[in-house]
């Protein structure tokens, strides 16, 4: 089979930042965070106030009172997302694509909420019985097969779960099953929503999440700040993309793999770098092309040390010349849906030619001695474009995005 | 602070552990997390000496706060890296708490 070019030519986002793709474009491009006190949850007995909650989210705005309570609050970021996907691509979804089209998701802990729900239900009240939807509810793959079941696709649909890379998993899966042609189209991304007392006390026993703010790569960064939302991409083949006049956003180019085969929550350096390169040998294309790397950049200690020595490791001198920004400092760190955000933010940054900020930037640290875009966005001409996930257990996943103009220059290696 | 008053009430009116009481502990509870027998740590011991990464850590410090009905902040345990500095924390946040506990029931 040969190898196609993929493009995006579908974006929906729902997140901190806003409810639809236009507002999460308008924040990262103002470098706003999404940042705040947590509402959905009481934290008078959590060490942690702040988290990037989805707000003014009125569930019956988008679905009848019928269906919403067969899906969690996660799957119904996936189906939000979709829809708007979907819709923004304005692709006629005939029975015979439909039966080509791939759904892959990516999502972390699926409906633990309501699993949360229901099990303390028992547990406290003595109640001997939960709810006959907590396992359709709860499932990883609820949100791939409420996706599938809207739009009647009938082609491969499943979830990836692999901690914070889910979504890159899933995003890359679904870019390579479109280019080797084993699916016409796909609806890929992820979701989360992981904002329960009990997800946040396991956070909290972590040691990872700050007790102010998101604040990547700054010397006085404390940690992490948990983001929920959805972010879904259409993909499709290039040539039926041009055929059909759609408006493309940005073509993936390459999709990389690593374990760090190392530990089961410090990050190395090692697994992430052959990650990146692995991305780039897939998409044939030279280190020294990447303009811009959306960092997988947590606001841990660790994290953003690591990830600056394997970016180091990778690109050598050229690590002086590329932009990396985080904007997990303003959606939050959504787990799961984090690599589709990203993916969306990273489309969007090189179809606007503008490279979103690292917000609540403060002051630089020696040991993330790279140029992470600070607090201010700023236009750029990047060409190839990376997004890292890096998940607990190891897990690297790397995106290698192209901007489409039709005015590339950077040349590859070979092919 | 209601948190500590309210908990260390009953410890007031139990015994104060005693420092060396603590060192105990602390000990006990490493050798229990790591798997490594009492007489391969001392109270001079680094966390590094023994190889107590970051996954041991968090584990050691959730059974230190259950042991001493205590919570440690996340600022105050990044900072701790040596046995004795961890005792030495214990032992404050042990007093702090009995002094917070003393000041609400003499306001009360």
């Amino acid at each position: 089979m040969s190898m196609r070019r993929v493009v995006i030519t579908g974006i929906g986002v729902i997140s901190a930042l806003g409810l639809n793709t236009a507002e999460f474009w308008a924040a990262l491009r103002e470098g706003l965070s999404g940042i705040a006190p947590i509402e959905s949850v009481d934290v008078s007995k959590l060490r942690f106030h702040n988290g990037a909650e989805v707000r003014c989210y009125d569930v019956r705005a988008h679905f009848d009172d019928g269906k919403a309570h067969f899906l969690d609050r996660f799957s119904q970021f996936a189906l939000i997302a979709a829809r708007e996907a979907v819709s923004d691509a304005r692709v006629s979804l005939s029975a015979a694509l439909r039966d080509k089209t791939a759904v892959v998701t990516g999502s972390c802990v699926g409906g633990q909420s309501t699993e949360d729900t229901g099990f303390s239900d028992l547990y406290r009240f003595n109640r001997d019985r939960v709810h006959p939807l907590t396992i359709p509810r709860t499932m990883a793959n609820a949100g791939a097969s409420y996706i599938s079941m809207e739009f009647g696709i009938t082609g491969p649909a499943y979830t990836v779960s692999t901690a914070c890379s889910s979504s890159n998993h899933a995003i890359g899966q679904a870019f390579w099953m479109v280019r080797g042609g084993h699916a016409e189209l796909a609806i890929t991304g992820g979701s989360e929503a992981p904002f329960s007392f009990g997800f946040l006390k396991a956070w909290e026993a972590m040691r990872v999440v700050a007790p102010d703010t998101c604040r990547p790569f700054s010397r006085e960064r404390k940690g992490m700040i948990l983001g929920e939302g959805g972010a879904m991409l259409v993909l499709e083949p290039l040539e039926a993309a041009s055929a059909r006049g759609a408006s493309i956003y940005a073509e993936i180019v390459g999709f990389g793999m690593s374990s760090d085969a190392n530990h089961i929550i410090q990050p190395s350096a090692e697994g992430p770098a052959r990650a990146i390169r692995s991305a780039l040998r897939d998409a044939e294309v030279q280190a020294d092309c990447v303009g811009y790397i959306n960092a997988h950049g947590t606001g841990t200690p660790s994290n953003d040390c690591t990830e600056t020595t394997a970016i180091r490791a990778v690109f050598g001198a050229h690590a002086n010349q590329l932009a990396v920004s985080s904007t997990k400092s303003m959606h939050g760190h959504g787990l799961g849906a984090a690599g589709a955000l990203e993916a969306a933010a990273t489309a969007l940054a090189l179809r606007n030619g503008i490279l979103p900020p690292t917000a609540n930037f403060t002051e630089p640290d020696p040991e993330c001695d790279l140029d992470i875009i600070p607090n201010q966005a700023r236009s750029s001409k990047a060409e190839y474009a990376l997004s890292n996930s890096f998940a607990f257990g190891g897990l690297n996943a790397v995106l290698l995005f192209r901007r489409f103009d039709g005015q590339q220059c950077c040349t590859k290696s070979k092919g | 602070m209601v948190r500590y008053s309210l908990r260390f009430i009953s410890l007031l009116e139990r015994e104060r552990p005693m420092p060396d009481q603590i060192a105990e502990k602390v000990i006990s509870i490493i050798t229990s997390v790591k798997r490594i027998p009492p007489d391969a740590i001392s109270i001079e011991s680094t966390f590094e000496q023994l190889g107590i990464d970051s996954l041991d850590g968090i584990n050691v410090l959730y059974e230190l706060e259950g042991a001493f009905n205590i919570s440690i902040p996340d600022e105050q345990a990044k900072s701790i890296h040596t046995v004795r500095q961890m005792v030495d924390g214990i032992r404050k946040l042990i007093a702090d708490g009995l002094a917070d506990a003393a000041s609400s029931r003499n306001s009360a």
